[in-house]
């Protein structure tokens, strides 16, 4: 109902869209431009108090790169790029592309690894479903699953050599234990008396599997996918520094080698970035997909 | 048609070889007639629930047979279906889709599908939510949606496990009127169990009183009383008085 009314209003808000355009509108006033952007200025100092604290560090961040470092040791100022630096470099990585292309290499490991990490779902569903499947695979998978990813880097480079195949290896290592495990409690934490009504409605055994215990495991699933996907991107990174030629951890390293740390400082932020708005974009998602779930409402 | 028949059923819990099993039901033989109302009265423990759970497939008698039109129960499906305390709705369904779980199930055409749908709708009163999901109703009207989906698939016998215990009075006494009067209008074989005398007189055309554990049937009592049910009638009353001595006997 909520999600139905707040798209109501924005539908009836539409109509006040070209005040946005005032600049080509002549009929729009000077003084009603004034106001907009009074109004936005307000809505910018509501946000102030949260971000109080994160403007406070980067000022200091500031004054120590640019005045103070300088003062006490011009050498040690280079590990420390100032914020006005990092947003110059930043700007002109973007602009030149070299920031949108790792990123890119980067995502698209990321999203071939997801792919095969996705099995997990499937898997899982019959784990957490049948005792003997889960009786068999359980010891594989307790013996594997403590191994932290990079631990497979040696030996992913032996078998995979240096490139794509072997970063996504290990991205799909981070990230199939996470979905597995989730799925397998989600389906294992199913009301019983949601399969029993579905049986006593007439579903098959086929029906129950995945119209009812797949549904109800899906917002655990997805909880799995969410951690699945954070845990992918560290190790993507970490995979990327040691076994790639491109991608944002290997950005991050060949900075290093050249002392760039403002390209660095860059490549770290853009790294947490992208993993904050991926991890929105699924709670969103979710959020969306399942109005019915309270695991989503956090 | 939907003659449901208990035949001395025994249920016991545990391992028969060793000494801690745990009889549920003792030769309990019943018979409902086909769209007649039964409710089960016992306390808690006395094997009602074990007794419905029979009934609808998920478990299966340590010896006798439960039949429906001679056929045995072996498993849960439509022709015996159930219908929870705690509701049991899906919850990533509407209550439209909830409605036509079960018609889905039997691979119904989605036209005579919406059409179904649509009656039940109207049966229970629920015009208008159909597209709510079951967390955004009350308890009554989730019931409401409940009955509604287990009708939507046409049982022969229609079974229910304290349908009302976990709504408030008022609610529940409403759920109740408003039950006889869906009954009313689509007549089904019910078994119902419960633990309110109440309840038991305002519903059924037959109160089955059970014994405490091991559970068997202490009487056969039959109710002719016209439909609603007036609490305040003498014949209520004495009812009332006749089971009440009935089951307080089990203290």
């Amino acid at each position: 109902m909520d999600r139905s009314s707040a798209t109501a209003t924005q539908t009836s808000d539409r109509p006040a869209a070209p005040l946005e355009n005032s600049s080509v509108k002549p009929e729009v006033s000077p003084r009603s431009m004034r106001l907009m952007i009074a109004g936005w200025a307000i809505q910018a100092l509501r946000y102030l108090p949260k971000l109080a604290t994160l403007v406070v560090l980067v000022a200091i961040w500031q004054f120590t790169s640019t005045v103070w470092l300088p003062r006490i040791d011009p050498y040690r100022a280079v590990l420390m790029p100032a914020p006005s630096v990092v947003a110059k470099t930043a700007g002109l990585m973007i602009v030149s592309g070299e920031l949108g292309y790792h990123l890119l290499a980067s995502l698209k490991r990321e999203g071939v690894a997801f792919l095969f990490a996705l099995a997990a779902v499937p898997l899982g569903l019959f784990m957490g479903w049948f005792r003997l499947i889960h009786a068999q695979l359980d010891p594989v998978i307790e013996v594997l699953r403590p191994i932290p990813p990079l631990a497979w880097i040696p030996l992913s480079i032996l078998w995979f050599g240096i490139g794509d195949e072997q970063n996504e290896f290990i991205i799909f290592l981070g990230m199939v234990f996470p979905i597995l495990i989730n799925t397998i409690d989600g389906v294992r934490k199913v009301e019983r008396n949601l399969v029993r009504a579905a049986r006593s409605l007439g579903a098959s055994e086929y029906s129950v599997l995945t119209r009812v215990v797949l549904q109800a495991a899906l917002p655990q699933i997805v909880t799995g996918i969410r951690i699945g996907l954070g845990v992918g991107w560290m190790a993507l990174v970490a995979a990327e520094l040691v076994g790639a030629s491109s991608g944002l951890g290997f950005l991050i390293n060949d900075a290093r080698s050249v002392l760039r740390t403002d390209i660095i400082v860059v490549g770290m932020l853009t790294i947490g970035i992208v993993g904050l708005s991926i991890d929105l974009a699924l709670r969103d998602t979710a959020r969306r997909l399942l109005p019915w779930s309270a695991q989503q409402s956090e | 048609m939907g003659h449901l028949a208990v035949k001395s059923v025994t249920k016991m819990y545990g391992n028969p070889a060793s000494d801690n099993t745990v009889v549920a039901l003792q030769d309990v033989t019943l018979e409902i007639e086909h769209n007649s109302f039964c409710a089960i009265l016992g306390h808690s423990g006395c094997g009602k629930t074990t007794l419905l759970n029979m009934a609808a497939g998920f478990e299966q008698p340590t010896s006798g047979q439960i039949t429906i039109d001679g056929r045995a129960i072996t498993k849960p499906g439509w022709q015996n279906t159930i219908i929870f305390q705690e509701y049991a709705l899906f919850p990533w369904l509407t209550v439209a889709q909830n409605i036509g779980f079960g018609l889905e199930m039997k691979s119904l055409p989605s036209h005579k599908r919406a059409e179904a749908i649509r009656l039940h709708v109207d049966l229970v009163g629920l015009q208008g939510f159909e597209g709510r999901f079951p967390h955004q109703l009350s308890g009554g009207m989730r019931q409401r949606v409940a009955i509604a989906r287990a009708l939507a698939v046409r049982p022969e016998v229609l079974l229910m496990d304290e349908p009302f215990a976990a709504l408030d009075a008022q609610n529940r006494s409403a759920m109740q009127d408003e039950l006889v009067r869906i009954w009313q209008r689509e007549p089904k074989t019910v078994m119902l169990v419960t633990h309110s005398i109440d309840e038991a007189i305002k519903l059924a055309d037959q109160v089955i009183v059970m014994t405490r554990r091991p559970g068997r049937v202490k009487a056969i009592i039959d109710i002719s009383l016209p439909r609603p049910r007036d609490e305040d009638d003498a014949r209520y009353l004495s009812l009332k008085k006749q089971l009440r001595g009935l089951v307080h006997d089990e203290f």
